[in-house]
């Protein structure tokens, strides 16, 4: 009996069972079901800034997704949080992503290991397989790019029996930038030449997006790198920072790869010629409520298609002004800075911002509060003061008194009583011939949106967030409930990027470049064609590209953000009743309990973890 | 019996592992001082996001982390948690000239001192209350190759008051090279220190500050802080100011010229930080041309007004001189004019002029909606003269 088991245990083919709880390339990739599957897992990973990035890590939707309404879109001057001061709640932790990526990267060769061994499938299917290879690894070392600067390119999977060859050091900066472009272009030369028509897979297209960017933020930390200059081992290294001669090679690479996109012809803006200004405030909010709306201007789409943990957002828990926060407590985290309001343009001076003027005098820069001796200029309703501004704020934000979901959104400081005295930001009530007024514009924290320290409900700076909510969808009690697409790639963003590149270097066609900067204006309703400068293209991105989390990298890259954020207090402007006149005033000020916020010029680069186990050159400053 | 034993001799060894780690506890320290060669002072510094010193323990470690402590606002660091071993240290990213990294052996209690010197050092500094206004006075010697990049003052309830740490700041960017005769001034309106503390006798720390450029990662350099208490009741009343509307605050030299004077930004300002000085000696003094600037005034009512100064207005003998604004992109053409002497008259040091548009000479009708040009000339000055123009503007 025992001779018997040891002759079959000798057996040969007892060891060449195909084991029964895994399923082998050639099975899985044979069909497009299991190559959708298989991808579908590895594109959750691709490191997307969506509505679940968050300062602690990307895909932030876990059953208790609690992380008090910390988004990127909070920590720029674009916005403030309701309870939330700071611009970094890490500190130089903020967006870490070193063994996120490095996991990822693992997979990814993984799948292109089995890609040469498939015989199941055939050349073409094998084909668009490595360009989705090249092009999650494009993405993710743009990531890894953007944050470390140089990194060890880990290009094929490791042999963890040869130890040595685990420690890899890192690449310099320049290097590390420049696989990131040649991964693209890979991605760009393998993956379908036409765009997907539901924009939800990488193509040719999407990979010269991805280029465009990663190409736009490595020629930005060569031009403006001296802006802040560092010192140490990773920079006589390389491993930070790049010769300025590095510049032009980028931008040209960016101005390239949009040229293509522009030129290609298959992608356009959606409602390009809207009739009128309110026109262009739906055209442009319908963009963002569904991106399926608008495939034409779309060039990536991430899906949302499930509620619940690990699938759906947050978003309109967070962001819906209190009246219509539905059965969810903890609305109204996202307060839209006045800074980012005065930069919108009104149509009869275009080309320039144009700052919310609250006064007689004309002065915008005095922010020391209500002063009874200065002479406000006098509202019969708080959304007159607004009247005549850039379509696409109406969309972006909700001002005082306009309507959202049929509600009134009631956004109130204060009120000047009969006798003269004002009661800002308290919370009080006065009778005036028979009729009570309340100091936040109702008498119930259910009934108004601003100023008191309700549950840390109201927006603090006199506006809601509108941008990317869903108006139909009534918030419930629960995490992960929204079900918004998110837009990672879109056409005025490569618009932008080219302007951007044919005037930092020089290169490319002004004329092309203006075009589309005048594009993307007319589309907001704007008439009149405005000169293409430096000045005209960043204003124009920062507000067409507002809170799709793009500000934060876009002052890094520019190397501005501590020069912006030096003990920066961000503003707010406040309504006030005048009870004497029944009319309302509005006084600039800073925001209330803000303080002082400042950029450390370290955080231009982040830590790299672990560098005592893996002998990596750490970063400047850590 | 066994498995009693075993028990035993299980919880035995729990008791063992609930020992505190076998490392021994730091047993040195280390203390020292930033020191100016030149002066034997130590140099100022700040405590938050200050200079700081690198150090690594050189052991038997395979990838030693670099450590780092940071200095006290006087310059001075101390350390009592050190192993005793050898160290490479260096001090980095601060307001001084960085020395090659040094190796030292830290035991029992060790005392390292650092000695360089600063970018910038900042001398002579003198604080007043002047109407409602904190002004201090200052000199640099700039040692460092490099211009100037800003000068500031700064204020806190804090003692460690600094760039970093200050509820209020006057920053003024200078980009200049400096001679260390120059005396700047800066002043801070005291009234925003009524919203940190509203009444009564408050005690602020102040603390003057320059930051070279062109030295990478530099930090400012700063004088001692000093504590000085604001009276709110001695402060003047708040003086009605007729703002107008300001067609040129001097902040920048952007558009001006002269002939023969040498234009340059001056810290004493009657508003802003700066004015515009003109030293030598010629006939036009000051000279500009403006994009149409719509003053809102009317030639009936309205006024031209200006601070301007003269050091010594002796050397100004009789001739022809001007003051004149035009809607005509230059001279003499829609032009309305004043004279020195007799339209208006100057006296040594800081003239508040206000010209009424109607006393104004004609030379055709200049329109007020859109003037875009200002001269200010004499042709017969007679030695080389200082005049300085701040916050021209129409009421």
């Amino acid at each position: 009996m025992l001779i018997l088991i040891l002759t079959v245990g000798c057996s040969d083919s007892f060891l060449d069972v195909k084991p029964t709880d895994k399923i082998t390339g050639d099975a899985l990739f044979s069909s497009q079901e299991g190559i959708d599957a298989y991808l579908a897992n590895l594109y959750r990973q691709i490191p997307i800034e969506d509505f679940n990035a968050t300062p602690e890590a990307l895909n932030y939707n876990p059953g208790d997704a609690n992380n008090a309404g910390r988004y990127p879109i909070i920590f720029t001057d674009n916005a403030i949080g309701s309870e939330n001061s700071s611009i970094s709640p890490l500190g130089a932790n903020d967006y870490n992503y070193w063994e996120s990526g490095y996991r990822f990267n693992k997979e990814i060769n993984l799948l292109k290991d089995v890609i040469g061994n498939l015989t199941s499938v055939s050349e073409e299917v094998k084909r668009n397989l490595m360009g989705q290879v090249y092009f999650m690894k494009a993405y993710n070392y743009y990531a890894l790019a953007k944050r470390y600067g140089g990194v060890s390119l880990i290009t094929d999977t490791q042999d963890f029996l040869n130890v040595e060859g685990l420690y890899v050091p890192r690449s310099t900066e320049e290097e590390t930038w420049d696989y990131v472009m040649a991964v693209c272009d890979s991605a760009a030369v393998y993956l379908d030449q036409d765009p997907d028509p539901k924009r939800r897979k990488a193509t040719k297209w999407v990979a010269l997006a991805l280029k465009s960017r990663a190409a736009l933020h490595a020629a930005s930390v060569a031009k403006f790198w001296d802006k802040y200059e560092f010192t140490g081992k990773a920079v006589d290294n390389g491993l930070v920072g790049m010769p300025e001669s590095a510049a032009d090679k980028y931008y040209a690479q960016c101005i390239q790869a949009c040229e293509e996109i522009i030129k290609s012809g298959n992608f356009s803006l959606y409602k390009q010629n809207p009739a009128n200004p309110n026109e262009a405030t739906e055209n442009y909010r319908l963009i963002f409520e569904d991106p399926n709306n608008a495939l034409e201007e779309a060039i990536f789409i991430k899906g949302f298609n499930e509620i619940g943990a690990g699938y759906g957002s947050n978003q309109d828990n967070w962001g819906n002004p209190n009246q219509t926060r539905g059965a969810w407590p903890h609305p109204g985290r996202f307060n839209p800075t006045l800074e980012l309001i005065d930069e919108y343009e009104r149509y009869d001076n275009p080309g320039k911002s144009s700052p919310i003027v609250t006064t007689k005098d004309g002065v915008v820069n005095d922010y020391s509060g209500y002063n009874a001796r200065k002479e406000y200029l006098e509202f019969d309703d708080p959304q007159d003061i607004f009247e005549g501004k850039d379509a696409r704020m109406f969309a972006t934000v909700i001002v005082p008194n306009s309507i959202w979901k049929d509600t009134k959104i009631i956004i109130q400081a204060g009120y000047i009583q009969p006798d003269g005295k004002a009661v800002i930001m308290a919370d009080e009530r006065m009778d005036v011939n028979g009729k009570m007024y309340y100091t936040f514009g109702a008498s119930d924290p259910a009934l108004y949106s601003g100023f008191s320290t309700f549950g840390g409900n109201m927006t603090r700076t006199g506006f809601g967030f509108k941008k990317f909510l869903n108006s139909s969808y009534t918030p419930r009690l629960g995490w992960n409930f929204s079900t918004t697409d998110w837009i990672d790639f879109r056409y005025p963003e490569v618009l932008l990027d080219y302007a951007e590149a044919v005037l930092e270097s020089g290169q490319g066609d002004p004329v092309l470049a203006a075009e589309g900067l005048n594009l993307i204006r007319k589309r907001a309703a704007h008439k009149t064609d405005i000169p293409l400068t430096i000045e005209n293209v960043l204003r124009e991105r920062r507000l067409e590209l507002v809170y799709e989390n793009k500000r934060y990298w876009d002052l890094l890259r520019r190397r501005n953000y501590h020069e912006i954020f030096t003990q920066r207090e961000r503003k707010a402007l406040m309504p006030v009743l005048d009870l004497r006149t029944m009319k309302y005033i509005f006084v600039r000020t800073n925001v209330p309990r803000g303080g002082q916020v400042t950029f450390n010029p370290s955080w231009y680069y982040k830590p790299i973890p672990g560098v005592g186990v893996s002998g990596l050159i750490q970063n400047p400053h850590y | 019996m066994k498995k009693v034993l075993f028990i035993i001799v299980v919880i035995l060894a729990f008791f063992t592992s609930c020992e505190l780690d076998n490392y021994d506890a730091p047993n040195a320290k280390i203390f020292g001082k930033i020191i100016d060669s030149e002066t034997g002072e130590p140099i100022q510094q700040e405590i938050l996001e200050g200079s700081r010193i690198d150090y690594i323990e050189l052991g038997d470690f395979a990838n030693p982390p670099t450590q780092q402590m940071r200095f006290k606002t006087d310059g001075s660091f101390r350390n009592d948690l050190m192993f005793a071993g050898k160290y490479h240290i260096q001090a980095r990213r601060g307001n001084f000239f960085i020395l090659p990294a040094d190796t030292i052996i830290v035991k029992g209690e060790t005392e390292y001192n650092i000695v360089t010197e600063p970018y910038i050092r900042i001398k002579n500094v003198s604080y007043a209350i002047e109407g409602r206004d904190m002004v201090a006075s200052f000199q640099l010697e700039q040692v460092a190759d490099y211009p100037v990049k800003s000068i500031a003052i700064f204020a806190d309830l804090n003692p460690n008051v600094s760039q970093s740490l200050r509820k209020l700041a006057n920053v003024a960017e200078i980009n200049k090279n400096v001679s260390p005769d120059e005396t700047f001034t800066l002043k801070m309106k005291l009234d925003p220190f009524m919203d940190i503390i509203p009444d009564g006798k408050p005690s602020f720390y102040f603390r003057v500050g320059a930051l070279i450029s062109g030295m990478p990662e530099a930090k400012y350099n700063y004088s001692e802080p000093k504590k000085i208490e604001i009276d709110y009741s001695t402060l003047p009343p708040v003086e009605p100011e007729i703002p107008g509307n300001v067609i040129d605050d001097c902040e920048s030299l952007t558009g001006w010229g002269s002939g023969g004077f040498q234009l340059s930004l001056d810290t004493d300002a009657k508003q802003g930080n700066f004015s515009i000085k003109a030293e030598g000696q010629g006939v036009v003094i000051y000279q500009k041309k403006f994009a149409p600037f719509d003053t809102q005034v009317d030639k009936e009512t309205g006024t031209l007004a200006f601070s301007l100064f003269i050091l010594d207005t002796s050397p100004m003998k009789a001739g022809d001189s001007s003051i004149e604004i035009t809607s005509s992109g230059g001279p003499d053409v829609e032009e309305l004019a004043w004279r020195f002497g007799e339209d208006f008259e100057v006296t040594n040091g800081w003239n508040k002029i206000e010209l009424k548009l109607k006393d104004g000479r004609k030379g055709g009708e200049i329109n007020l909606n859109a003037v875009n040009f200002i001269r200010i000339y004499h042709t017969n000055i007679t030695a080389p003269m200082v005049f300085k123009i701040d916050n021209i503007r129409f009421y």
